[in-house]
């Protein structure tokens, strides 16, 4: 239930070890390591560290660290550079290539995670180039396959071309005779005929036209021009918009063209049907395509870990962190495997560290919302998620308070969970609406909510869903009040932590001082604004202010100051007046929830329980609560989580600490088995 | 005598359509805005639809609360069962009322499009920050919460 204790580990081994030891923190994936820049074994003044320094120098000498570092590293690197760059970019043809077999199997959704031993990874990493053999021929029959569509597409074209000209007995590469030539084309109008054969007339008079086929869009001919006439009758031709037929100069008649045209097209059905044969055959590939692509994600994955580790020539070192709990099976592992030195040691009190949280399920489901904000700093927070958890559950069901639409989200998000097994961090959020949205079945139940009134519409008032609490429509004040009171016990939690915070770290006079006298004033005044316990509310809420008057100002020397500073410390109950207010947002939101469940029953039913009107009912209600439940969820989830932000982290959390990310190997389409897999 | 008995009415539905109209107007123009903006986004990186979706719909709540207003002055009113019977005064009282979620409502839509807008640059560039683009975006959406109480809370007491 908090931040997990980290240790430092610093492993110093035999360079040529260096890529088995990686291997074998990869495999364990219970290390981050530190980037070259943040590693500063050598230039830190930390007694623990400079020895380290002394003791290097003892084995190896200043010199070789100075001069020859940098080359070694350099050559030793380059090699493994090229196979780097190498992999990315098969890795990316190796997706391409996977998704396209997988679209062509027919199956829907993403390829499947196939689960793969160690053994089997490493062995599909060894048939490399048998594999990459099969993904060059994958490529290149879907580069054919790629070809032949467009030639067929490029035959049908020709096959447009020509069917208007099926039954011209012309050799389409007749240019005319001695004298004459010939141009085949075609007119966009009818009236362009008279036109151009006026024009010819006057210009060309030698000249023939002879109709082909006619109708009301266009024209088809063949105009036959005496040779020494031929520019001009061209130009003629230009000019009335005379298209000439683009075919015109291939071998053979329209109609034999035609035929060969089909022929073509059938060939390339055929050749086509034979690539696709083919490239099936190639879909029992995915599988090692999916192999080869991790054992290369994981190999890059190592790679970068490599160029942040320092060494010598013929040693490295590295440092990280390790959670305390895992840091023996870290340093028995690496000993026992290699010749290495290791040390450990626990994280300074002052030290900032990466952050992993450990809470139980219900809670762990929260972290993503504290994630979102900022991972705890190791120094001066508390892991919030425990806190967080009770009273985000609380508000949210809160607010979407209503049965129907709680069991529509939770099982939505259940079929995201179990179903679908959503990873990342649509995973995360499907765990957390799921929890929450059973929050918002109890509170429908409290308020008396199934889709708004559903129940109520359907029966005509006879059948009503009863509030185990109130109705918050026939008395929003009442809510209204409540909200402000939950809100207050919000706060107070936020107080609280901030308190035990400055506690642990031997400030606890200022979390009684400074903090705690408003848990008097609060409760004093809202005694007073409630009217219970007479004049109690009021000496509870003046004892409050007395202790900030007298105590807020106490680091200021002069005595006047002090009073004005204490008095100045007061003016800070505007803050909590605006945060208790924005509580009432709670009941904003019960409202718009349930009132606009009401009008869409309202308009759904306008038509009366007759068949008709309970079709019309069944759409207009799918379409309708559908929308609701999207539009309040979305409100739900992002106010509660402003509540948490603005309201409740202002009182005690300050965030900016960064997750923890150890080196271990990361898949994408393969599911290492768990025996084998880093614990 | 016959007008003034008409202004019940009249009124009334003045007050149930202003709260239903800014708003809604107001809304839909932030919709749009960040829409144009996340469309924009969506060419380079259509993986980023349902994030981007989110913040374009946050400024959309201002229209709801504008229907929320409108149906409880209709059923406040009694007009939503065919009450006409209602007096100039009473017609005026709910125009007031309707005031607050009308007027705030349309600003506080356009300002929270505004912010949602830049939220849309934000999530470009760094995707994994949506949810402070969100809250940004729901820091003004809280004056438009308020403007609703006030007007849901006189209404009811009218």
């Amino acid at each position: 239930m908090s931040i997990v204790k980290m240790s430092k580990i610093t492993v110093i081994g035999m360079a040529e070890d260096k890529s088995n030891v990686i291997d074998a923190l990869m495999k364990l994936g219970a290390v981050e390591l530190e980037t070259e820049a943040e590693t500063s074994v050598f230039t830190t003044g930390d007694g623990a560290e400079a020895n380290l320094d002394d003791d290097l120098e003892d084995y190896v000498g200043p010199h070789e660290f100075s001069t020859d570092f940098a080359s070694v590293e350099q050559t030793a690197v380059s090699d493994e550079e090229l196979e780097h760059t190498a992999s990315l970019d098969a890795m990316t043809r190796l997706e391409m290539a996977i998704e396209y077999l997988h679209d062509l199997s027919g199956k829907t959704g993403k390829p499947q995670l196939q689960s793969a031993t160690d053994r089997q990874l490493l062995e599909a990493g060894s048939r490399e180039q048998e594999i990459r053999k099969m993904l060059h021929e994958t490529e290149r029959l879907r580069a054919s396959l790629d070809d032949l569509h467009s030639q067929k597409a490029q035959q049908l074209g020709r096959y447009d071309l020509l069917l208007p000209w099926q039954g011209l007995e012309v050799d389409l590469a007749v240019r005319g005779t001695a004298r004459t030539s010939l141009f085949i084309g075609s007119l966009d109008t009818v009236d362009q005929i008279a036109e151009l054969k006026e024009a010819l007339r006057q210009e060309a008079p030698e000249s023939h036209v002879e109709i082909f086929r006619q109708d009301e869009a266009h024209a088809l001919l063949a105009v036959v021009v005496w040779q020494p006439r031929e520019n001009t009758a061209q130009s003629v031709l230009r000019r009335i918009g005379f298209h000439q037929m683009p075919l015109q100069g291939e071998q053979g008649t329209a109609g034999q063209l035609l035929e060969a045209c089909h022929d073509r097209v059938k060939n390339i059905d055929l050749e086509i049907a034979s690539m696709r044969g083919q490239l099936t055959d190639m879909i029992g590939n995915i599988g090692d395509f999916q192999l080869l692509h991790d054992f290369y994600l994981i190999r890059s994955e190592k790679y970068k870990a490599m160029k942040n580790i320092s060494g010598s020539r013929s040693t490295f070192w590295l440092t990280g962190w390790v959670p305390d709990v895992l840091a023996e099976d870290v340093v028995r592992d690496l000993s026992s495997s290699f010749m290495t030195a290791v040390d450990i040691r626990k994280a300074a009190k002052d030290e900032e560290h990466p952050i992993l949280l450990k809470n139980p399920k219900p809670v762990k489901a929260y972290e993503v919302i504290v994630e979102m904000f900022s991972a705890p700093s190791s120094v001066k927070d508390i892991d919030p998620a425990p806190l967080l958890a009770p009273f985000f559950f609380f508000f949210f069901g809160m607010m979407l308070s209503d049965v129907g639409y709680g069991l529509l989200l939770s099982a939505l998000c259940g079929v995201l969970i179990w179903k679908v097994k959503a990873k990342g961090e649509l995973g995360r959020m499907a765990r957390m609406l799921f929890i929450s949205g059973i929050g918002s079945v109890l509170w429908g139940l409290m308020f008396g909510g199934f889709f708004g009134n559903m129940l109520t519409t359907l029966s005509d008032g006879k059948i009503n869903m009863p509030a185990l609490w109130f109705d918050p429509m026939s008395d929003p004040t009442r809510l209204m009040i409540w909200s402000m009171i939950f809100g207050v016990i919000h706060l107070f939690a936020g107080m609280g932590a901030r308190i035990y915070i400055l506690a642990r770290a031997g400030k606890l006079v200022d979390g009684l001082l400074d903090i705690a006298p408003w848990y008097l004033i609060i409760i004093g005044l809202g005694l007073m604004l409630g009217g219970i316990g007479g004049q109690l509310g009021m000496y509870t809420a003046l004892a409050g202010a007395a202790v900030l008057l007298l105590f807020g100002g106490r680091d200021a020397k002069n005595p006047i100051m002090r009073l004005l500073k204490g008095l100045l410390s007061i003016y800070n109950i505007t803050s909590y007046f605006s945060d208790i207010l924005s509580y009432t947002r709670i009941l904003a939101l019960v409202l718009a929830t349930s009132v606009i469940a009401m009008v869409v029953n309202l308009l759904g039913f306008l038509l009366g329980p007759t068949p008709a009107g309970i079709i019309v009912f069944i759409i207009v209600a799918l379409l309708g609560h559908t929308l609701n439940l999207a539009l309040s969820a979305l409100s739900a989830y992002v106010h509660t989580s402003r509540l948490q932000y603005v309201e409740f982290f202002s009182k005690f959390y300050e965030g900016g600490g960064r997750l923890w990310k150890p080196l271990s190997r990361k898949t994408k389409y393969v599911e290492l088995k768990r025996d084998e897999a880093a614990s | 005598m016959e007008f003034m008995s008409l202004m019940g009415p009249v009124l009334t539905m003045l007050a149930g359509a202003l709260a239903a109209l800014l708003p809604g107007i107001g809304s839909a123009r932030a919709v749009g805005r960040v829409g144009e903006a996340a469309s924009g986004v969506l060419t380079e990186d259509p993986g980023k639809f349902g994030k981007l979706l989110i913040l374009q719909a946050l400024p959309g709540t201002q229209g709801i609360y504008g229907l929320l207003t409108w149906f409880m002055v209709m059923l406040s009113s009694g007009m939503l069962g065919g009450n006409m019977d209602l007096t100039w005064q009473r017609g005026l009282a709910y125009l007031m009322a309707s005031l607050p979620i009308a007027v705030v409502g349309y600003y506080s839509a356009v300002y929270q499009g505004r912010v949602s807008e830049a939220g849309v640059a934000l999530v470009a560039k760094r995707p994994e920050e949506q949810s402070k683009a969100m809250v940004m975006a729901a820091m003004v959406e809280t004056y438009a919460i308020l403007a609703l109480l006030a007007s849901v809370l006189s209404i009811l007491n009218i």
